[in-house]
């Protein structure tokens, strides 16, 4: 742990210890999942364990196939496992909860509703009161820049600006856990950086938990602050690795030897261990 | 500049081919002289159309084809909106139901006509039963369909946000499958005419098909290709209508070909 500590506006998470998360954040103790298929059982996931602490930026990194999708449906409660389990803030995570948000890998706006509606769609769904949300909706979309598109289409805006669009959906209810499904895997490389910079920025200015998703080794090591590296078939977590860049990162950061060795540490590693 | 003369084009190009098909019936009426209970002039037709609707003997015809078309139609959708909702949202339904309107479909809808008309009997009622069926299976099919084929991770979302039933099937089903639904009701509504005209030919003493079976039998067919020209000037306009109303509601969607021709027909 030889983070050095930013003051004020970034979170120092090292001091925040693995009791809190079992607590406040999310807690995976020994998840297995088995799906029947034509072909018999299929394990997706085998004894897995990881815990997000509450503000920490967490990203699981493996190449298809390796059960991270599973992983994202069960803590979301899309999915049940077969056996461990599963808290969040100290309640288990069974069915759908409304203290998770969800980014997924395509933007998933509602063509035929704006974008302040499409932002409002969970308040709606939950049955809240959207007169009460209004406001938060117009907050979140300057925090992802789009304050001036609240009343544009979906098919008016890039592809970059919609899955921004997604993120400010996903944090509309305030949950304590973001979950991000490969949200940037169907952008260009460019766009691609440029919202690596911004997810930064509105995750340092909400300070949610996040549980981020990926096949990009570039795209963990820059966002996260524990890379979880993934196994497969059955999909499990293999190695662990801290990141200890400081924040905020930059471009420059990118370009820097310490970034660069820790990207060549991944693959090392992905070519030793992972079996996708 | 160019998109301007482009419309122009697309515009009289279609106007110019009916007037060569016109000249050409003219000439060739002028040339033979077929006798006119064969194939009378155009300009005969076109002028008894006129009189037809200027003068009025057509129009009740014309109106009573409108009114039994249009409360089929209405009929028609209701039911196969209803239960292509029921069918999506209930699976039970859907494996007793699906398959026997799959058997259904591939009947001919016009060949029940006669029995229509032994279980209804004369009137307008039985043209609106005719209408109803006819109508109803182009819709259901594509609403079903479009029900059925959401976006799953759009699913999700609402799932993960713990949206009820009905909330889904109002705001996210039903507006994912307009594009859909709008595809079935143009194809029911040219359809509605169809159905109409056959029971009109059976059991009327009105309508359009009735005025079109009673001119052949005396041999004015002048009067007969009037009235078909007129089905032919409604179908065009319901049509419209419906693709306008849909463009309309269906405002996010840009279909990328003539999206009609690549929907799935069934049997009149």
């Amino acid at each position: 742990m030889n983070r050095m500590a930013q003051p004020n506006l970034w979170p120092v998470l090292h001091t925040v210890d693995t009791a809190s998360a079992y607590k406040a954040g999310l807690s995976i103790r020994d998840v297995s999942l088995t799906y029947g298929t034509s072909r018999g059982p299929l394990r997706a996931l085998d004894n897995l364990s990881l815990d997000v602490k509450p503000g920490e930026f967490v990203a699981v990194l493996g190449p298809s196939g390796c059960g991270k999708s599973t992983l994202l449906k069960l803590v979301s409660g899309l999915l049940s496992a077969t056996e461990g389990e599963i808290h969040l803030k100290g309640r288990p995570v069974k069915s759908p909860r409304s203290d998770v948000g969800i980014v997924f890998q395509q933007a998933t706006l509602l063509p035929w509703k704006t974008v302040l509606n499409n932002v409002l769609v969970p308040v709606r769904a939950m049955g809240l009161p959207v007169k009460n949300y209004r406001d938060k909706a117009l907050d979140l979309l300057k925090l992802v820049g789009l304050e001036a598109f609240a009343n544009h289409y979906p098919s008016e805006l890039s592809g970059g600006m919609q899955q921004r669009v997604a993120v400010a959906r996903g944090l509309i209810h305030d949950p304590a856990l973001l979950l991000m499904d490969e949200p940037f895997a169907a952008l260009d490389a460019m766009t691609r950086e440029h919202m690596m910079i911004e997810l930064q920025r509105i995750w340092a200015s909400t300070h949610k938990s996040v549980l981020f998703i990926t096949h990009s080794i570039q795209e963990a090591v820059f966002l996260a602050d524990r890379v979880l590296i993934m196994g497969g078939r059955p999909g499990r977590v293999v190695d662990e690795l801290v990141v200890p860049l400081e924040r905020p990162r930059t471009v420059e950061t990118m370009a820097r030897k310490d970034f660069n060795d820790l990207l060549g540490h991944l693959r090392h590693v992905f070519g030793e261990k992972s079996t996708c | 500049m160019l998109r301007v003369t482009d419309k122009l084009v697309s515009l009289l190009a279609p106007l110019f081919t009916i007037t060569v098909l016109f000249l050409t019936w003219y000439a060739a009426v002028t040339l033979f002289k077929p006798p006119s209970h064969l194939i009378p002039s155009p300009d005969d037709v076109l002028l008894r159309l006129w009189s037809g609707i200027v003068g009025g003997d057509m129009l009740p015809h014309i109106g009573a084809t409108i009114t039994a078309s249009l409360i089929g139609y209405c009929i028609g959708v209701a039911i196969a909106l209803s239960l292509a909702i029921l069918l999506t949202e209930f699976p039970v339904l859907e494996n007793s139901f699906y398959p026997l309107v799959l058997c259904f479909q591939s009947i001919p809808k016009v060949s029940i006509a006669p029995l229509v008309f032994v279980w209804v009997g004369f009137g307008m009622q039985s043209q609106v039963a005719l209408v109803a069926l006819i109508c109803f299976f182009p819709l259901f099919t594509s609403a079903f369909a479009g029900l059925k084929s959401v976006d799953p991770n759009l699913s999700n979302m609402f799932r993960v946000s713990n949206a009820g039933r009905l909330h889904t099937m109002l705001h996210l089903r039903i507006p994912s499958a307009a594009p859909q639904l709008f595809v079935g009701l143009e194809i029911s509504a040219s359809f509605a005419l169809v159905g109409c005209v056959v029971m009109e030919f059976i059991n009327a003493t009105q309508g359009t098909g009735f005025l079109i079976v009673n001119s052949s039998n005396t041999l004015d067919t002048t009067t007969s290709i009037a009235a078909m020209f007129a089905l032919g000037i409604l179908g065009l306009i319901s049509s419209a209508l419906v693709r306008a109303a849909g463009q309309k509601i269906v405002f996010w969607h840009r279909p990328a070909t003539n999206i009609v021709n690549l929907a799935p027909r069934s049997a009149l």
